[in-house]
């Protein structure tokens, strides 16, 4: 029991109480009346003390109920409540994760963020229901995914907060946390212009309502002044098996067939066997033949973590036509069916056109051999020149090698960079490297398909010291040796080594790496041809000139319209759910679209078991039930009480009269 | 006290013309036949010197012989004496309460009284009765003796409206009084409400059977048979007109109901105490008009004729 405003009913009893007794205890000053004699009048009085200014106490059901009513009334004012989880600051952040794993339907049919969302209207209400004289709290809601949006600022107002609460959308984002509490602490230290002096308010309850599933939890912490209330959403025991990752490769050979390769993963604690589908523009193209065996996720003795059970699987060659939606589907019922399914667009299969920009005579002779449309050279001080002048002009050209230079800007494409400084943002060239062998690679990126760097020896490279997005394909001895980055408008490969200060044009995996590479870039650059990206992420789009607006239909067929400012750097998105989107514009009088292809990739998104407490730096924090939360005021149902005594005293005066 | 607007200030006030007109056909009657000290219209049982003959008795030394029947001497030859029954006058005494709970209620129990015993005294003077008037209250004992004939109505009335109904009734020195110095016995009329704080029987034990017959008019205002009728509710305190005694009441229907209760006790109580002494009790609701009091209801009661 809480007693949120305890003066007030002290007063309002002292006040009132003692009074009413003295009203009972003192005499009435009565109107007087003349009788003729009081003779016939003292035989039913019990006291005739008329003159003494006290009177004995005597057992009075009025006085009973008078007080009753008054120690209800003063305990209404007290306004108790009956819950101990108050927010004792009066400023609360309501967290609400909205990610993937919030989707899973537990028991009762409702999804987590269904729960969540009703839950915390519930603490809204029992935040905002404390009483006439209490202060009123300051709600702010946060929606987590991939990145913290603030739905409603702290305010204190109970109908924002709500409102904040129903716009809250499902996606299929991973859950980060760190920003949610940076943008919360931000909100917290905004001076209040309407309290200049006033000191710093300080202290705030984080209210969270998650699974627990959240990927940077250990680099988050709880900062002096607040204090974490962590609402498990789901139950422990949700299962859960995914395609974790897919790919499609074009066949050599034949350019209409491709391979197609997928990752399923199992987050249970029993093994699992499942068919996996595959569908080509929504028919179903293969199923293999026994099904897959997934072993159950455990503990790695080695790496002493908890792993998925994992296996590969690879699908016969398929015809797919250009753009054509590619479907992996793991035929299985679990609590999450946002990741049965992995959809890609599949590259059409047009030759590139390439762009040699100071090319070494090898360079251009590997690239001539390579099935391509066509292959044309530059200098550097062509290129900067032409490029200047017509922006249009290297949209002619699906991929530009740029051939042991160092331009000090390029304009929005896909290239090649070997050798030389690219002047890519993040990238970080600070020096150069001799000697450098190979460390390590990433075999199964397909631009390492079918090359071999073992036998690579490269006596100079650029030093980089890349940002954590770009993706580093082969680590050197020394630091990153071939990168990949994508950058707004387009893409780059960066080999931080001129193949003429190395081995490698010698060996026969440069030449499957320039093919690679130009196959790789192009088919990310080409208009129907979009890689699978992440829920949540933005997808760069190169639309023909001239186009002025777009729709963004997403994968449950709602559309929206977005105006087109530069044609050459759009961005869609982020977009939140997995499936396929769908971007259309008109050109030439003709409806053009383009799909793209959204995907659960985190492996951490699939394990959906709930986590009974989390751990956030060195604090744990266990997580309370939805009921404990709750607190209701008492205050109305005590002035009910009180009026109901009032109302029998009422009674009880009017038989007596 | 102030004095009211509607008290009888004059003489006519008390009894006016009609009712006298009225009254003078009518004459007090005693249900006993008493000895007089004048020889008035009324037969005694005492044997006498009227003419109405009684009865014989033998002669003993010493009668007086103006007595002695000497028509039968002559036949007998023997003496006896001729007894005839004599005639006395009536004493009308009227005992009227002045105590200061007389002066209340509408009408007033003090005027009513003062008009009631005017009507009683005119019978008894225009009768040639010997009419005696008595007031006690917290004024003081008021004796008027001695009045006999119409031409003392005056005096009668005169007397009563210098009464004044003040403080405590003194009813048992008054009755004692009373009975202590009358003279010659007669009708006793107490025109009173009987509300004293110790009682009436002391008082009317003082004045049954020494002589009088007596009649206590109760008198009772209406306000004191319902005073719940009367505006009579609420908190109040109330304050005796006696002994200015306070008494602080909450007037609720089961307080008015007790209040009905003890006013029957009271006057059941008085009622059975004067059959046992053989008073006359008559309760009078002061809304009864006057005249009709005397000519209808106290005839029927047997004191007026």
């Amino acid at each position: 029991m809480t007693w949120l405003a305890p003066l007030a009913g002290l007063i309002l009893a002292a006040a009132t109480l003692p009074p009413l007794l003295a009203l009972y205890i003192l005499r009435l000053r009565r109107p007087k009346r003349t009788v003729a004699s009081t003779l016939l009048w003292t035989r039913q009085v019990e006291d005739l003390r008329a003159n003494s200014l006290f009177q004995r106490m005597r057992m009075s059901w009025l006085l009973i109920l008078q007080a009753l009513a008054i120690a209800l009334l003063a305990l209404a004012f007290a306004q108790p409540q009956a819950d101990l989880g108050l927010v004792e600051s009066g400023r609360a952040v309501l967290l609400i994760d909205r990610s993937a794993s919030m989707g899973v339907k537990d028991a009762d049919g409702r999804s987590r963020l269904e729960q969540a969302k009703r839950e915390a209207h519930e603490r809204v209400d029992a935040l905002f229901g404390a009483g006439l004289f209490s202060q009123a709290p300051e709600v702010m809601v946060v929606a987590l995914a991939r990145e913290a949006t603030v739905l409603s600022p702290f305010s204190t107002i109970a109908a924002r907060a709500h409102d904040a609460i129903d716009a809250i959308d499902a996606t299929d984002e991973t859950t980060t946390l760190v920003d949610a509490l940076d943008v919360a602490r931000s909100f917290m230290e905004v001076p209040n212009p309407d309290k200049q002096g006033a000191p710093q308010e300080s202290g705030v309850t984080l209210e969270l309502w998650s699974d627990g599933r959240i990927a940077d939890l250990e680099r988050c912490v709880v900062k002096p002044g607040e204090s974490l209330r962590y609402h498990p959403m789901g139950s422990p025991a949700a299962r859960n098996a995914g395609v974790a990752g897919a790919g499609v490769s074009r066949l050599a050979g034949n350019p209409d067939e491709v391979a197609v390769f997928a990752r399923i993963m199992n987050w249970n604690e029993a093994s699992l066997h499942s068919d996996v589908e595959l569908w080509v523009d929504g028919a179903l193209r293969a199923v293999l033949p026994k099904g897959v065996d997934v072993p159950a996720a455990g503990e790695d003795p080695s790496r002493k973590t908890w792993l998925p059970g994992e296996v590969r699987v690879s699908f016969p060659s398929v015809t797919v036509k250009p753009d054509g939606i590619v479907e992996v589907r793991l035929v299985e019922t679990d609590d999450q069916p946002a990741d049965n399914r992995m959809a890609m667009v599949a590259a059409p299969a047009a030759a590139a056109r390439v762009l040699l920009v100071g090319a070494s005579s090898i360079t251009r002779g590997v690239a001539q051999a390579l099935p391509v449309k066509s292959v044309d050279a530059v200098t550097l001080e062509e290129f900067t020149t032409r490029s200047t002048a017509n922006p249009a002009w290297i949209d002619a050209f699906d991929v530009i090698v740029l051939d042991g230079t160092s331009p000090p800007a390029l304009p929005p494409a896909r290239y090649l960079v070997l050798g030389g400084t690219a002047p890519f943002e993040g990238l970080n060239p600070y020096g150069e490297k001799s000697d450098v062998s190979m460390r390590s690679v990433q075999a199964t990126h397909p631009l390492m398909r079918f090359v071999n760097l073992d036998e690579l020896g490269v006596s100079r490279a650029v030093a980089y010291s890349p940002a954590s997005d770009v993706e580093t394909i082969v680590e050197g001895s020394d630091g990153p040796l071939v990168m990949t980055l994508a950058r707004a408008g387009g893409q780059a490969v960066v080999v931080a080594f001129n193949p003429l200060d190395s081995n490698w044009p010698f060996q026969r995996g440069f030449v499957n790496f320039m093919a690679n590479a130009v196959e790789f870039l192009a088919a990310s650059g080409r208009e129907a041809a979009l890689p699978t990206i992440a829920p949540g992420d933005t997808q760069p789009i190169r639309l023909p000139s001239g186009v002025r607006s777009i729709a963004l239909v997403s994968p449950a067929a709602r559309t929206q319209e977005i105006t087109v400012t530069d044609p050459a750097q759009t961005v869609v998105g982020p977009l939140r759910q997995a499936g396929i989107w769908t971007v259309r514009w008109q050109e030439g009088g003709e409806e053009r679209s383009r799909p793209v292809a959204v995907a659960l990739q985190d492996p951490r998104e699939g394990r959906v078991g709930t986590l009974e407490s989390i751990s956030l730096g060195l604090e744990t924090v266990r997580g309370v039930q939805g009921g404990e939360s709750a607190r209701s005021a008492l205050w109305p149902w005590l002035i009910l009480a009180a009026l109901a005594v009032l109302t029998l005293e009422w009674l009880v005066y009017l038989r007596k009269v | 006290m102030s004095e009211r607007a509607d008290a009888p200030k004059t003489v006519d006030q008390l009894i006016d013309g009609p009712l006298m007109a009225r009254l003078d056909a009518l004459d007090v009657t005693s249900r006993k036949i008493f000895q007089g000290k004048v020889q008035g219209e009324r037969r005694s049982r005492r044997r006498g010197q009227s003419v109405e003959f009684a009865d014989f008795r033998p002669y003993v030394a010493g009668d007086d012989l103006r007595f002695v029947d000497w028509n039968i001497y002559g036949r007998l030859d023997r003496l006896f004496l001729k007894l005839f029954l004599e005639e006395e006058d009536l004493s009308l005494v009227l005992a009227i309460d002045c105590s200061g709970s007389m002066d209340w209620g509408t009408p007033n129990k003090f005027d009513y009284a003062r008009r009631v015993a005017m009507a009683l005294g005119y019978v008894g003077l225009v009768n040639h009765n010997r009419v005696s008037a008595f007031g006690f209250g917290g004024d003081g004992f008021h004796p008027l003796t001695g009045l006999r004939g119409r031409r003392r109505t005056r005096d009668l009335g005169q007397w009563l409206l210098d009464r004044k109904a003040v403080g405590d009734a003194g009813f048992d020195d008054a009755m004692r009084t009373i009975a202590m110095g009358r003279q010659g016995r007669g009708v006793m009329i107490v025109l009173s409400d009987f509300l004293f704080r110790d009682g009436a029987e002391k008082g009317l034990r003082s004045v049954a059977g020494r002589g009088f017959d007596v009649y206590a008019l109760q008198l009772i205002a209406p306000e004191e048979r319902d005073p719940g009728m009367h505006g009579l509710t609420g908190d109040l305190r109330f304050i005796d007109s006696e002994d200015g005694g306070e008494v602080e009441m909450t007037i609720t229907s089961k307080a008015l109901e007790a209040y009905g209760q003890a006013t029957v006790a009271h006057a059941t109580a008085l009622r059975d105490f004067c059959v046992r002494r053989g008073i006359v009790h008559v309760p009078v609701p002061t809304t009864t008009p006057v005249d009709e009091l005397l000519l209808d209801y106290l005839r029927k009661r047997g004191l007026l004729r």
